[in-house]
C-alpha cells in the first residue's frame, strides 16, 4: 500500500511540480523543443494520476 | 558537512543517484531474463511460479529505485549547483524520465497477472489454457516497454556521466567551462 501512496504522490505531485517549472520555463524564456515535450509529458502523467491519487485519498 | 576536505551529503545523494541508476539496470535485466520460463507453459508449474514470485519482488524494489529517482536528482541538483529547469542538458534528462514515468503507468495493470494466475492454476483452477495465455500475452505486451525503459535508463546515465561535475568548485568534469555548459536554453527562432 505504501508503494501505491509513493507511486501516486511522485507522478501527480512530482508531475505537477516539473510540468509547472517547465512551463513557466517556457513562459519566461519563449518556445523551446524539450521544454514543451518536458510540460506535456509531466502535465499529462500528472493529470492522469491526479483522479487515482484523490480516489486514495479519499478511500483512507 | 565535511570530513577529511569530503562533503558528505554531496558524495552520499551522488553514490545513492548512481547506485538506484545501476541497480534498476541491473534488475530489469534479471526480471528480462526470468520472465522466458514464467509464460513457458511447459516448463514445471512450481519452478514458474517460484520464478514469478522473485520477479514479482524485484518489481517491488525497482518501482521503489524509480520512484525514488526524482526526488534524490532534485536534491542532488541543489547540491550540485545545477539550475532545474534551465539547464539544457538535463531538460533531456527529465525529458527521458517523464517518457519512463508514462511507460511505467502503462506497465502499471499489467503487473502481478503472472503471480496471480500461476497462484490461480496452482490452487486447482479448471481454466488453465486461459490463464496461461494470459500470462504470455500480458508479459509479451510488457517486454518492449520493459526495454524502452531499460534504453532510456541507460541514455539518461549517459547523458549524466558526460556531464559529471567535480564536488569541489562543482565544474564540469569533461566539458570546458561551467558557464559554457550551463547556458540557458534558448528559445527558436
Amino acid at each position: 500500500m505504501f508503494l501505491f501512496w509513493l507511486l501516486w504522490i511522485v507522478v501527480v505531485i512530482g508531475g505537477f511540480y516539473m510540468g509547472i517549472g517547465y512551463g513557466l520555463q517556457m513562459y519566461r524564456q519563449g518556445f523551446e523543443t524539450s521544454l514543451l515535450l518536458n510540460t506535456v509529458i509531466y502535465l499529462g502523467c500528472a493529470f492522469y494520476g491526479a483522479p487515482k491519487f484523490l480516489k486514495l485519498i479519499l478511500k483512507r | 558537512m565535511e570530513i577529511y576536505g569530503i562533503d558528505l551529503a554531496d558524495i552520499t545523494f551522488r553514490g545513492i543517484h548512481a547506485l538506484m541508476a545501476a541497480a534498476w539496470l541491473l534488475f530489469d535485466f534479471i526480471v528480462f531474463w526470468l520472465h522466458f520460463k514464467i509464460k513457458d507453459p511447459d516448463y514445471p508449474l512450481d519452478s514458474r511460479l517460484e520464478r514469478a514470485k522473485v520477479m514479482h519482488g524485484i518489481d517491488t524494489v525497482v518501482a521503489y529505485v524509480f520512484l525514488l529517482m526524482l526526488p534524490s536528482g532534485i536534491i542532488l541538483c541543489y547540491l550540485t549547483d545545477t539550475r532545474i529547469f534551465t539547464t539544457a542538458w538535463l531538460s533531456w534528462k527529465h525529458l527521458l524520465y517523464g517518457i519512463i514515468v508514462a511507460d511505467a503507468l502503462y506497465l502499471l495493470p499489467i503487473s502481478g497477472t503472472a503471480l496471480k494466475n500461476l497462484k490461480a492454476i496452482k490452487a486447482g483452477a479448471e481454466n488453465a489454457d486461459e490463464l496461461n495465455r494470459e500470462i504470455k500475452t500480458r508479459m509479451n505486451q510488457a517486454m518492449p516497454a520493459v526495454w524502452l525503459i531499460w534504453i532510456l535508463v541507460f541514455a539518461a546515465s549517459l547523458i549524466s556521466v558526460l556531464n559529471l561535475k567535480a564536488p569541489k568548485g562543482q565544474d564540469y568534469i569533461f566539458r570546458k567551462t561551467a558557464a559554457q555548459a550551463e547556458q540557458p536554453i534558448r528559445p527558436s527562432k
